[in-house]
Order: structure tokens, then C-alpha cells, then sequence
């Protein structure tokens, strides 16, 4: 479903070169739930960018679907990330002057979908990430936790393909984390390809397929045994990460 | 639709800013519409006026003075020419037409012009002309007359004059009301000549306040002017050529005010870029946001344009009305008071200021638009303090 080939991404500060990520190549596959780790600064997020289409590669070729991004027009590639690629940021990044369904409903705006069908699809986003009752509210009217779980919901209303998570707990105390963690497996065991970015050990841990980053460079693309499945409840794996820190 | 829901969502979540920019729209455009639509209007008038006549003999020396009296009734002199200056002329070959008129008095402040049936006012209304062949005490009165002293047909009028001496047995009674043209004349009151020279002291003896002439043959007009100083010594002005000078100090005039316009206007412009502006930093995120879960920068760039055009939009079109309705009070007040005749704006010059406000506003908006969009995405959401 994704493969990179040779992902080189390279940004100018001040002239001088900074090499976020240098020749990476990994793929993954339809319905797979992969953690990418590494210390800040290792190129996770500007992997991911790229993965999500927000941003494009100096050099390498990107596969979606067989199909080389990099040759995609601005408006393919808009509608590739409205259609097939469900984001989550580290803040959200609600709209704040619009309820929390109306930021669920703005993807299916795009999309041109009947005000009806809109409300129907956000009504059931926000049932599936536990907040039908908050439907009204505005993100300032909800706690971090809530706004994720909203930002959530928007990633999803359009049954994308792929959900991309950025750092998704990193605003988040722990416990929340682990709630919006699971969250995300139970949407990956319902078929949506799931890539969070962490550099979280206890959540790098749960994940089947992990690839880990250090200056730019793959340096591990595993697949580590034991590993939580997305099936267990909330409290399960939260012992589980528990028992991980312990080891 | 979407980058209209966008729009209208945009404007109305700040509603009351954006209620300002509005209002703010409407105060410009309606006060450099007025402006403009009454500074055109009324230079309009003065060339259309100029026309009426190619040559206007009277006493008065000042060729201008000559002009705005025996035109556009502005200023009085009570001085007289022979009347037999009008006969003779009627003679002469070059002469296409000669009307004579009389500036007599005025009804609380209207001039009363007495005149023939050719008179340019009248021309074309054979209705009107007929009543100022009579020796009856009729007048037909202009249209902003009429609607200032809210005459109908059949009325009677006094003239200052007579009001004074508190003559009330001879009154002017309306025999016909001239429907507005915008010029000069809706402020006067026409009487038949004889009607007009009992208003007159100079006993007996038959003068004019001046004529309107028109030459058969143009060309030769300046022959004429030069016999007519020498043959009666009276006063000679060509209508066109002072035009020419009025409308070169009015010109000035109407630079300033348009000047004073185009400000405000700009001004009002100012508020919706400052508006936009101000949520800069939100409205960047916000279209990141947007351009990251799927929207494209074209519905983006016509989002913005259409939220701008929008609120110029409605502006626009309020202030456009209110300068229709403001011209249309205003000019009536203008005309009587100072004699500048002022037509309420025209569909196209209301047309023109709509769309001209609003493509300023699409314009502002493609403009914001632009330096928003240069942004990277990924920098702008990646940044958890933007
Ligand atoms: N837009 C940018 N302009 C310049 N340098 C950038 C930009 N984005 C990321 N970088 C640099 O690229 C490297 C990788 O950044 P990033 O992908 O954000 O790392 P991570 O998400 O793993 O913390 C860092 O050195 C960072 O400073
Ligand atoms: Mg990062």
C-alpha cells in the first residue's frame, strides 16, 4: 500500500543544509498498525508529512496504491489527503470557531456530500470515538483528551484508507494518551492502516511493525514479538505498557 | 458551493467585525457615490445646458454673467435690451431662431421666466408651449417647483412680488407642470411674456431681458456676434465657449470632491484589509487545516475572494442605494438652493459603483489570499505554537 524508495527530504535554514531525512526506504502493507520511533529531531514528522502528502520529497519515489505521489498536481494531491489519508496532529488543530461536529463534517464539505449525509457520517464519527453528547460543544468547551478524540473523528469520517498520527498523546497526560491510543487500535483492527509517530517507548512497544528513526535514517524496521494487539480493552493494555516500563 | 459556505461561515463567525467592515463599506461607497454622482451630474447639466443656445444677447457687459442668467437663472440684472433688437433679428438670414425672455421676480425664491413657446425648455411639448402664447395668467412650472411647494394643476402661485404688496387678486394659477430633466429649468417658473413685463416698471416702453438665439448656418456666427455689438451695443456671449470655462473651475471643484471620495472609499477599503489581516495567524493555521484534510488551494483562494466580495458585496449594493436616495433628496436641495441641478444617479452609474466595489473586494481577497497559500502546510501545522 506505501512503499518509499530512497525518501531523501532536505531543508534550507540560513543556506545551510538540514538533512531531515536521508535515503529512506520502507513499505508497508494494507491494514498494518506500524509505530515509527526516534529521538526528537530524527525526521519522524517530516516523514510523516510526507507520508500524508502534506509535504513532497528532494529526492526518492513514494508509492500509494502503486501510484508515484510525486507526480501527482496540487489538486490530486489535495484530493488524495481528503480522500484516502486521515491526519492527527500533536494540537489537534480543530477549527476553533466551529462545533466539534461541524469540524467533523468539514472533510465531507470538500467532498461535496449533502448537508443530510454530513450530518449522519459526523453523528457517527463522533459515536465511534465516544462523543455524541459533545457534538455542540467548541474545542475551547473540551478537555485535550475530547479535542483529540474530535480531531480524531474528522481524521476518519471519510473512511480513509490510512490513518497518519503526528505525536497524537503528546499533549496529552498519560492516561488520556493511552485512551486516544486505543482508541486509534480499534481502527486499525477494523481495517484502517494505522502509523502513529511516538517517541514514547511504552507506545512504540504495542505496535506489530516498528521502524525507528535517528538522524534522518532508518535504523530498525522490525516486526517485535509480543507485541500488544489493538483487540485488548483500555485497561489491558494500559497494564501491558505498565509491565513494559517494568521491564 | 463550498468555498461560499466557507465564506459566508468565515464572515459570520466574527459577525460583529465583519458588521463593521460592512458598515464601513457603506459609508464609502454611499459617500463617493453621491459625490461623484452629483459632481457628474451636475457637470452633465452645465454642458447640455451650454447647448441650448448657440448665442445669448442681453445688457449685461460680462459674457459669463450673460450666460448664467440668461441659462442657467443664476444672478439677476435688471437691467433691459429693446425689444425691437428681437424683431430685427428675427430678419436676418443667419437667425434660425430667436426666443426672448424675461427675468422677472420669483415665487419664494423660483424664478419666473417669461418667455415664448420656443424657449429650449419647452421645446418638443407642444402642450406646455401652447399656454405662454396667451396673455393669461398661467404658469408652467419645473418639476423641482412643483415638488417644493407641492403644486398640482390648477394652483395659484403669487410672486414675491405681489405677496409683498399683498396683492392677492392676481395670482399665477399652474397651468402645467414641465416632468423633470435635470437641468436649470426644473427650478423655474414659466409665464407668457406679457405676463412677465407687468412685472416690470418700465412703463410703456416694450424691453427684454435678454435672447436665446440659433443660427441657421454656425459658421457664420462670429459675423453675427460682431454686427449685433455694433448695430445695438448690447451684451454677446456664446453659451458653448463659456461652458467651456464653468466647467474648467467646476472641473476643479469636482477634482477635489472626487479626490475626497476616492478617500473615503479607500478608507472604508482599509477597515476590510485590516480585518483580514488581524486573524492572520489564525486564518493561516485555519487554511492549512483546511488544505490538509483535503481542500484544494484553488477553493481556498476562491473562499477568500468570495468572502471579501461578499461583505463588499453587501455594502455595495446598501451603499449604492443610500447614495440613489441621497441624490435623489440632495439634488432637489442643491438645485434649489444654488441652482446646480443634480439628477438622481442612473442605473448605470449605480451598476458601475456595485461592481466596482465589489471587484475591490475580490481583489483584496485574491491578494490575502495569496501570501497565505505560499506557506508550507506541513510547516504551519507542525508548528504546535502557530
Ligand atoms: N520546515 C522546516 N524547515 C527547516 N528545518 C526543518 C523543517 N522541518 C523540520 N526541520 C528539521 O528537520 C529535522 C527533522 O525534524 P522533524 O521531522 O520535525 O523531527 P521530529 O518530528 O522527529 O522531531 C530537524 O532537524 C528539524 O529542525
Ligand atoms: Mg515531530
Amino acid at each position: 500500500m506505501i512503499r518509499l524508495e530512497n525518501i531523501s527530504r532536505t531543508f534550507f535554514v540560513g543556506g545551510r543544509p538540514v538533512h531531515a531525512l536521508r535515503k529512506v526506504s520502507f513499505s508497508i502493507a494494507e491494514g498494518e498498525y506500524v509505530t515509527i520511533m526516534g529521538a526528537s529531531g530524527s525526521g519522524k514528522s517530516t516523514l510523516l508529512n510526507i507520508l500524508g502528502c502534506l509535504d513532497r520529497p528532494n529526492a526518492g519515489r513514494y508509492f500509494l496504491d502503486g501510484r508515484e505521489v510525486g507526480g501527482m498536481k496540487d489538486e490530486e494531491l489535495a484530493a488524495v489527503r481528503g480522500h484516502k489519508i486521515g491526519f492527527v496532529f500533536q494540537a489537534f488543530h480543530l477549527v476553533p470557531r466551529l462545533t466539534a461536529l461541524e469540524n467533523v463534517e468539514l472533510p465531507m464539505v470538500f467532498a461535496g456530500a449533502e448537508r443530510g449525509a454530513r450530518r449522519r457520517a459526523a453523528q457517527k464519527a463522533l459515536e465511534t470515538v465516544g462523543l455524541a453528547d459533545r457534538a455542540e460543544h467548541r474545542p475551547n468547551q473540551l478537555s485535550g483528551g475530547e479535542r483529540q478524540r474530535v480531531a480524531i473523528a474528522r481524521s476518519i469520517v471519510m473512511k480513509p484508507a490510512i490513518l497518519l498520527a503526528d505525536e497524537p498523546t503528546g499533549n496529552l497526560d498519560s492516561r488520556t494518551g493511552l485512551e486516544v491510543i486505543a482508541l486509534l487500535e480499534k481502527l486499525n483492527t477494523s481495517g484502517m492502516t494505522l502509523v502513529i509517530v511516538t517517541h514514547d517507548p511504552k507506545l512504540g512497544s504495542r505496535a506489530p511493525h516498528l521502524i525507528r528513526l535517528s538522524d534522518g535514517r532508518v535504523i530498525e524496521d522490525v516486526f517485535p514479538k509480543g507485541a500488544v494487539t489493538a483487540k485488548r480493552s483500555i485497561n489491558r493494555a494500559g497494564e501491558r505498557a505498565d509491565e513494559n516500563v517494568a521491564d | 458551493m463550498i468555498w461560499l459556505r466557507l465564506a459566508w461561515d468565515r464572515a459570520t463567525a466574527r459577525l460583529f467585525v465583519t458588521l463593521v467592515v460592512v458598515l464601513g463599506v457603506i459609508i464609502g461607497s454611499a459617500v463617493s457615490e453621491t459625490i461623484i454622482g452629483i459632481t457628474e451630474s451636475a457637470g452633465k447639466t452645465l454642458v447640455e445646458t451650454g447647448r441650448a443656445a448657440d448665442l445669448v444677447i442681453g445688457p449685461v457687459e460680462d459674457p459669463r454673467l450673460l450666460v448664467l442668467q440668461g441659462l442657467f437663472l443664476i444672478g439677476g440684472s435688471s437691467a433691459q435690451i429693446p425689444a425691437y433688437v428681437a424683431e430685427e433679428l428675427r430678419d436676418d438670414p443667419r437667425v434660425a431662431q430667436v426666443v426672448p425672455y424675461i427675468l422677472g421676480g420669483n415665487v419664494r425664491g423660483f424664478p419666473i421666466v417669461g418667455t415664448t413657446r420656443n424657449h429650449p425648455a419647452l421645446a418638443g411639448s407642444d402642450v406646455l408651449a401652447d399656454f405662454l402664447e396667451t396673455n393669461d395668467r398661467v404658469a408652467v412650472v419645473g418639476s423641482v417647483v412643483a415638488r417644493s411647494l407641492r403644486l398640482k394643476i390648477g394652483d395659484k402661485i403669487l410672486s414675491a412680488h405681489e405677496a409683498l404688496e399683498g396683492n392677492a387678486g392676481k395670482p399665477l394659477t399652474v397651468a402645467a407642470v414641465r416632468r423633470t430633466h435635470g437641468d436649470p429649468w426644473d427650478r423655474a417658473v414659466f409665464v407668457p411674456l406679457p405676463v412677465a413685463r407687468t412685472h416690470h416698471a418700465f412703463q410703456g416702453e416694450k424691453t427684454l431681458s435678454g435672447l436665446l438665439v440659433r443660427c441657421a448656418t454656425p459658421r457664420e456666427l462670429l459675423g453675427l456676434e460682431s454686427d449685433l455689438r455694433k448695430r445695438f451695443s448690447v451684451g454677446t456671449a456664446f453659451p458653448a465657449l463659456e461652458v467651456r470655462v464653468i466647467r474648467k473651475l467646476w472641473g476643479d471643484f469636482e477634482s477635489v470632491f472626487e479626490g475626497v471620495a476616492f478617500l473615503v472609499f479607500f478608507l472604508s477599503l482599509l477597515s476590510l484589509v485590516v480585518m483580514v489581516t488581524t486573524g492572520f495567524r489564525n486564518r493561516r493555521r485555519e487554511l492549512a487545516i483546511l488544505r490538509a484534510i483535503g481542500f484544494s488551494r484553488f477553493e481556498i483562494i476562491l473562499s477568500s475572494v468570495a468572502e471579501t466580495t461578499l461583505l463588499t458585496g453587501v455594502g455595495g449594493v446598501i451603499g449604492t442605494g443610500i447614495a440613489f436616495a441621497g441624490s435623489f433628496f440632495l439634488g432637489p436641495l442643491l438645485t434649489a438652493g444654488w441652482g446646480i441641478p443634480v439628477m438622481p444617479l442612473s442605473a448605470g452609474t449605480m451598476i458601475m459603483g456595485c461592481l466596482i466595489v465589489s471587484s475591490a473586494g475580490a481583489v483584496i481577497g485574491l491578494l490575502l489570499a495569496v501570501p497565505l497559500l505560499r506557506c508550507e502546510i506541513s510547516v504551519i501545522l507542525s508548528d504546535p505554537l502557530q
